[in-house]
């Protein structure tokens, strides 16, 4: 009795043990997962929060478990929700009684974060709305898990999980987290595994071969399929409608505006109809604060402002009005459209804030069904006037502007320096850089090829390697020549909002222009003193360049007043229109079809991954057929359990068979022989036996599969049973012979 | 004679009397072959006695019976020292024990004392009177009888002494074709008449011999060994079955082994003696399910021990 006590309690302790251990590993690989997290939320705090919430919740699971309670998820539960509220609205709390105000502050919180996932793009900043939802979403992960590993199968739906916390930053940012970390993930998970599969005692030494190199195997197609597949973010941003929301409140518009570009369907954004004597930018936001990372808008809005009508008239130059009036069709955002520089603008729902000349923000309203008038001024000086125009640092109160961050690579400045080497003013400085990346730099216009090299985005870096690459689109274009701008100590700003559309009717004896998803721009503003900020555009193939009147010029030049003055009035000509999207279009169309190829392929790899396995464990069982009969039983246990007949450890191999005899069309003679043979290795004195009986367990299966119905073969093919589950039992430690007994 | 052959002509022979009933015949030359002693649980008429006798004749052993009743002596068991007047010494007059095959029908009947008697014959296979050690013949085995209903009067066989018995079996009812086919055969004439012996008691020490050199696997006594501890941890069960339990159980999966011609055990035949091994030394918690239930149950729950065992 004493004995049998010892061991049973042995039993049950190494299953506690293994339930501890289990739950340990998933902690850590969620912990691992988290810092993937860090594409889609900015700072450190969050981490911390969340991983509180989950240890937490994941300490009620544990103690609930151990204690043997009941209904331990609805508990862990209402343990988070406390842990919740005592970290997020403690006020609310009475001791730690929740009121109901704790509900509704979280609900406030939780709404809160609706609106920033949907008017935001990652990464957002940690704001308490969002280190809520990630701390509660982390917190019920962690429930989902314990309960997931109360079921003795539980290492699929474990993995299913883990895989969706991984892919999840990455169909929100479009940053696919490391390598590194998907490999310890899945090696995390092997161990979960592993313990999973192992029933009662340790598998057989012979068994651990083959599992090992399956999960070798495993690992290293799944790490090198990252590495062949398409970009996670390519992939997410052409599945589906695109997103309502095109600019968010400001966190980054530089980044969404190539995801923007990159998008496969277009919408058709505003459409306007203008007094002015060429289509206008429309401007959404400004950028000023140059970080060396990325653009954002600046602090400082009042110096910011544009200069008045009455001081360019001053300087002489002539200043006109004009009227525009827009229709919002499909864009939500909380910034209007405008062309600049805006002195009025009338007919607007909502309230909405004058960001001096710079932007028109809502707080509680957005640009859907919006239609408004603006009037704005057209500026036209002449050449010579703006090389008149000299801005000194001195007066200047745009630090902002000329700001460059402290390690700027020395190609920008040098690049610079050449290019308006024969420049003596800044006016043709401005010209000379928009020249050279527009048109005499040798740069191409492409909307893929910084994403494909890995140089997407606007920061210094990325700067320095677009002026190598000489490929890229209107971002790289207009942060280069804001960069370059600032290096020769010329302020420059970006400008991001719609390209004059193109022209679709004539309405009241305007002409109407329509801008889509596709027209979505950035580029390039320089500071004249006394004039304002004038725009440039150095985008190749998009609008043309500014450059103003030249004195003694013809006055019947085509261009009238202003050669095309394009930033600040430009049409976009249609053949550049025409060229543009045609590179767009062809690109998508290369790219799409071997994204369509490789997708597919990866489906079907993954589909055939289990009969892929399990071929491999009958060959390699029938392998080893001459030296054991024990594998060839194996797999005629795994092939029966294939085909729907169970298999329990609690069998003997007589037992079995009955079982498996029963099926119809099984070759009976063959069958036993080859029962004959396990028993006779399993429990005789001495197991020889001509022949390896590979042919006898043919013959069973192919009978077994004859027998069957056709949904039951492919059913055994595609998904075999047998992988997952059970293994036959084998005690631990050495065997005494029963006689030492009694 | 080949153990196979034999025994096979001895359970044809036996289900030529007993009709419809080949497990019990079966379970009854098990226990004789494995040198054991069999307790038939059942109500009367059903051929608890035949089946006996039946094993008896088909052997040429010799079959004592008892009627145990409430008056039997410990001396008409064991035998009695008579003083002989002739000879002017005692003589010994040996009791009904000294016999190949003992028939104890009722043994719930005798006086524990009496009971006792027998079943100190029955483990040490010797009795000894007036000083004097008798040893029994070989084989020996005791098939005693109990009336499960009718227990006015008697004296139930305490867990000490049921532990003593190998295996219990109960005929139960034939079912309506064995039972014509009975009605017909029987009436006409005496069963036994035509029964005749198929081995002799050399063949028959012989086969003992065999049975006992079968081998056991370190995986068949380690699942056997599983079975009877399970039974000592059951929720369900107040007392399990004891070490002796667990010998009788892998001596008699020898014998059946070697009744169905293998000179190995299987795990199957400690699946099939185990229910009727196992249960009359179990007593169940009060309103647990029957004790045969619940070996059922732990037979079902306990591991197959499946290769890379290798003999230690």
């Amino acid at each position: 009795m004493l004995r049998a006590e010892a061991s049973t309690q042995r039993v049950t302790h190494r299953t506690a043990r293994d339930t501890w251990f289990d739950h340990l590993v998933i902690g850590v690989a969620f912990a691992l997962l988290l810092s993937g997290f860090r594409s889609v939320i900015t700072g450190n705090d969050w981490w911390i929060t969340t991983i509180l919430v989950a240890t937490l919740t994941g300490l009620a699971c544990a103690v609930l478990r151990a204690v043997g309670l009941r209904w331990v998820a609805p508990i862990a539960i209402v343990v988070e929700l406390l842990a919740l509220a005592w970290i997020f609205v403690p006020g609310t709390l009475i001791g730690i009684v929740p009121t109901f105000d704790t509900f509704r502050e979280l609900g406030n919180l939780a709404s809160a974060a609706q609106d920033i996932i949907i008017e935001e793009q990652a990464p957002v900043a940690a704001a308490k709305p969002v280190v809520l939802v990630i701390a509660s979403s982390f917190g019920l992960l962690v429930i989902v898990a314990d309960v997931l590993l109360q079921r003795r199968r539980a290492a699929s739906g474990i993995g299913l999980l883990l895989l969706s916390v991984f892919a999840t930053p990455a169909l929100i940012s479009g940053d696919t987290p490391s390598m590194w970390l998907f490999v310890v993930v899945a090696a995390l998970w092997l161990v979960i595994l592993r313990s999973r599969t192992a029933l009662g005692g340790t598998l057989a030494r012979r068994q651990r071969g083959p599992a090992v190199v399956l999960a070798t195997a495993a690992l290293a197609a799944s790490v090198a399929f990252p590495l062949f597949s398409p970009d996670v973010s390519a992939v997410a941003t052409s599945w589906g409608k695109p997103p309502p929301a095109v600019f968010g409140r400001g966190i980054n518009p530089m980044l969404e505006l190539g995801q923007n570009l990159r998008r496969n369907g277009t919408t058709t954004a505003l459409t306007y109809t203008t007094g002015l004597p060429e289509a206008p930018y429309l401007k959404v936001a400004t950028l000023r604060n140059f970080t060396g990372k990325t653009w954002k808008p600046g602090t400082n809005q009042q110096f910011a402002a544009p200069e008045g009508e009455e001081a360019i008239k001053a300087l002489g130059i002539k200043v006109e009005k004009e009227l525009t009036t827009i229709t919002i069709r499909q864009l939500k955002t909380t910034m209007l459209p405008l062309p600049y520089p805006m002195t009025k603008v009338t007919g607007l729902k909502g309230k909405w804030l004058d960001g001096f000349g710079l932007t028109m923000i809502s707080t509680d309203d957005d640009t859907r069904g919006q239609k408004y008038s603006v009037t704005s001024l057209d500026v036209q000086p002449t050449a010579t006037q703006m090389r008149a125009i000299t801005t000194s640092p001195a007066d200047l109160l745009l630090q902002e502007e000329t700001k460059l961050p402290p390690k700027t690579p020395a190609i920008i400045g040098e690049t610079a320096r050449k290019v308006t080497a024969d420049a003596t003013n800044e006016y043709d400085r401005a010209v000379a850089l928009q020249d050279y990346l527009r048109n005499d730099g040798g740069f191409a216009y492409s909307e893929t090829a910084p994403v494909a090299d890995g140089y997407d985005g606007n920061g210094v870096d990325v700067i320095a390697e677009f002026l190598k690459k000489k490929s890229g689109y209107c971002v790289h274009f207009s942060s280069a020549m804001a960069v370059m701008a600032r290096t020769l100590g010329i302020p420059s700003r970006i400008a991001v909002g719609y390209a004059p559309g193109s022209v679709v009717g004539i309405k009241d004896g305007q002409n109407q222009y329509e801008a889509t998803s596709d027209d979505l721009h950035a580029w390039t503003e320089i500071y004249f003193k006394g004039i304002g900020w004038v725009g440039f555009e150095p985008t190749p193939s998009i609008g043309s360049a500014t450059s103003f009147r030249e004195p003694g010029s013809s006055s019947t030049s085509t261009d009238g007043g202003e050669v095309a003055n394009s930033p600040r009035g430009a049409v976009r000509e249609e053949t550049n229109n025409v060229d543009s999207t045609g590179a767009t279009t062809s690109e998508a169309s290369q790219t799409a079809p071997r994204t369509a190829l490789i997708t597919f392929a990866a489906l079907l790899l993954l589909v055939g991954i289990p009969a892929l396995l399990r071929w491999a464990r009958r060959r390699w069982r029938f392998g080893r057929a001459g030296s054991s009969v024990e594998p060839l039983w194996r797999e005629l246990e795994d092939t029966a359990r294939d085909f729907g007949v169970p298999f329990s450890p609690t069998d003997t191999p007589r037992g079995f068979a009955t079982r498996l005899g029963a099926r119809d069309g099984i070759d009976h003679e063959a069958l036993g022989r080859l029962l004959q043979r396990i028993e006779r290795a399993r429990f005789a004195r001495a197991a020889v036996q001509e022949g390896d009986g590979a042919d006898d367990l043919r013959a069973v299966i192919d009978s077994l599969a004859a027998g069957a119905s056709r949904k039951e073969r492919w059913r055994a093919i595609a998904l075999p049973r047998s992988l997952s589950g059970r293994r036959a039992y084998v005690p631990d430690g050495p065997l005494q012979p029963v006689s030492t007994l009694g | 004679m080949e153990f196979e052959t034999a025994a096979r002509a001895i359970l044809a022979n036996i289900e030529k009397v007993i009709d419809g009933k080949p497990e019990a015949a079966e379970a009854a030359l098990v226990v004789f072959l494995a040198e054991g002693h069999l307790l038939i649980e059942d109500v009367p008429g059903v051929g608890k006695t035949v089946l006996a006798k039946a094993l008896g004749r088909s052997v040429s052993c010799s079959v004592r019976r008892i009627q145990f009743t409430p008056d039997l002596l410990p001396s008409d068991i064991t035998g009695v020292s008579v003083y002989n007047q002739a000879d002017r010494e005692f003589e010994f007059k040996p009791g009904a024990v000294f016999a190949n095959i003992v028939i104890g029908d009722e043994i719930n009947r005798a006086s524990p004392k009496t009971q006792s008697a027998l079943l100190e014959a029955m483990e040490e296979r010797q009795v000894t009177v007036d000083g004097t050690t008798y040893v029994l013949a070989s084989p020996f085995t005791v098939v005693a009888t109990q009336n499960p209903y009718e227990m006015e009067g008697t004296y139930a066989l305490p867990e000490a002494q049921r532990d003593r018995f190998m295996a219990r079996i109960s005929m139960g009812y034939p079912d309506t074709d064995a039972e014509l086919a009975m009605v017909r055969g029987r009436d006409a004439e005496n069963p036994f008449d035509g029964l005749e012996s198929v081995a002799s008691i050399e063949d028959v020490q012989s086969m003992i011999a065999a049975a006992r050199a079968i081998y056991v696997s370190p995986a068949v006594e380690h699942y056997a060994v599983n079975i009877t501890q399970a039974t000592r941890v059951d929720a369900d069960l107040r007392l399990g079955a004891s070490p002796r339990a667990t010998l009788q159980l892998v001596r008699a999966a020898k014998a059946r082994a070697a009744i169905q011609g293998r000179d190995y055990v299987l795990p199957d035949d400690i699946d099939a003696l185990a229910p009727v091994v196992l249960p009359h030394r179990l007593i169940p918690m009060r309103g647990a399910s029957s004790v045969e239930d619940i070996v059922d149950r732990i037979i079902a729950e306990t591991p197959v021990p499946a290769g890379a065992v290798q003999p230690s």
